[in-house]
């Protein structure tokens, strides 16, 4: 009892600060408080993250205890370049793929995207967005799930977690003209795999 | 990007069909915090130990 009501007061007397500036306080401070109001704040779209990623509830918890776990050991790194929600983020994309890649249903071959000399048509590319996001959500779901999976993670980090080319290049560790071949390849094999199914 | 689209829009569809993030969890980070401390304190303090003997058994 006591400390749902500690929850609530933590709410609403931080609720103006910023999440940089709770990191800020958490390093100067090593005040727990300040890291369980960043939980507070994010946790659920984490957790929502590694649903979308892992499609199982309990890898889904523990990945969640993981990626928190790391965020808490690595927060005196956190160098205020980016966002706290895209650090977050990253983390979580990045935890996610090694959890999927240790379950064996990943391999990230060495397929090398900046191989194809491929010239990427700007008009392509935003009427193929378009389509992606007219996708109704049920059946995106479905369209996900029978993608591969490194499809679906960068579709994943791109439109659920609004990562950047050059935040996605660093997580993925591929040149930004590997990243944008791979969103391309992910967006048609989403809007095929949608055509056949729901068409 | 638009703000509510397709992909968010599933993100909570699945934190609605699973619910909330657990609040356990972070009582369980906190604890391996702990213990990951403890850990440190104890190494710190054995390599701390380990050092002075060394220095007083090799003058």
């Amino acid at each position: 009892m006591i400390k749902f009501f500690k929850a609530i007061f933590n709410k609403i007397s931080f609720a103006k600060i910023s999440d940089e500036e709770l990191v800020k306080k958490y390093q100067n401070s090593s005040n727990t408080k300040y890291f369980d109001i960043l939980y507070q704040r994010h946790s659920s779209k984490v957790y929502g993250k590694c649903l979308s990623m892992l499609n199982n509830e309990t890898m889904s918890k523990d990945a969640l205890q993981d990626i928190f776990l790391k965020v808490l050991l690595n927060i005196s790194k956190f160098n205020f370049k980016s966002k706290f929600t895209t650090w977050v983020y990253s983390i979580t994309y990045n935890h996610c793929i090694d959890v999927i890649r240790k379950e064996g249903k990943l391999k990230f071959e060495k397929e090398e995207y900046s191989m194809y000399s491929e010239k990427i048509d700007t008009n392509d590319a935003i009427h193929e967005e378009e389509e992606l996001l007219k996708i109704k959500v049920h059946n995106l779901e479905v369209v996900l799930d029978s993608i591969p999976i490194k499809d679906k993670a960068v579709l994943l980090m791109k439109y659920q977690g609004g990562l950047s080319i050059k935040e996605m290049c660093s997580m993925l560790n591929k040149s930004e003209s590997a990243v944008k071949m791979g969103i391309k390849r992910a967006k048609e094999k989403c809007i095929r795999k949608h055509k056949e199914l729901f068409k | 990007m638009r703000n509510k689209n397709n992909f968010r829009q599933l993100e909570n569809l699945k934190i609605k069909k699973h619910g909330e993030a657990p609040k356990k969890v972070l009582d369980n980070i906190e604890q391996n915090l702990v213990f990951f401390k403890t850990i440190g304190q104890t190494i710190e303090l054995f390599t701390d130990k380990f050092i002075k003997t060394f220095i007083k058994m090799n003058g």
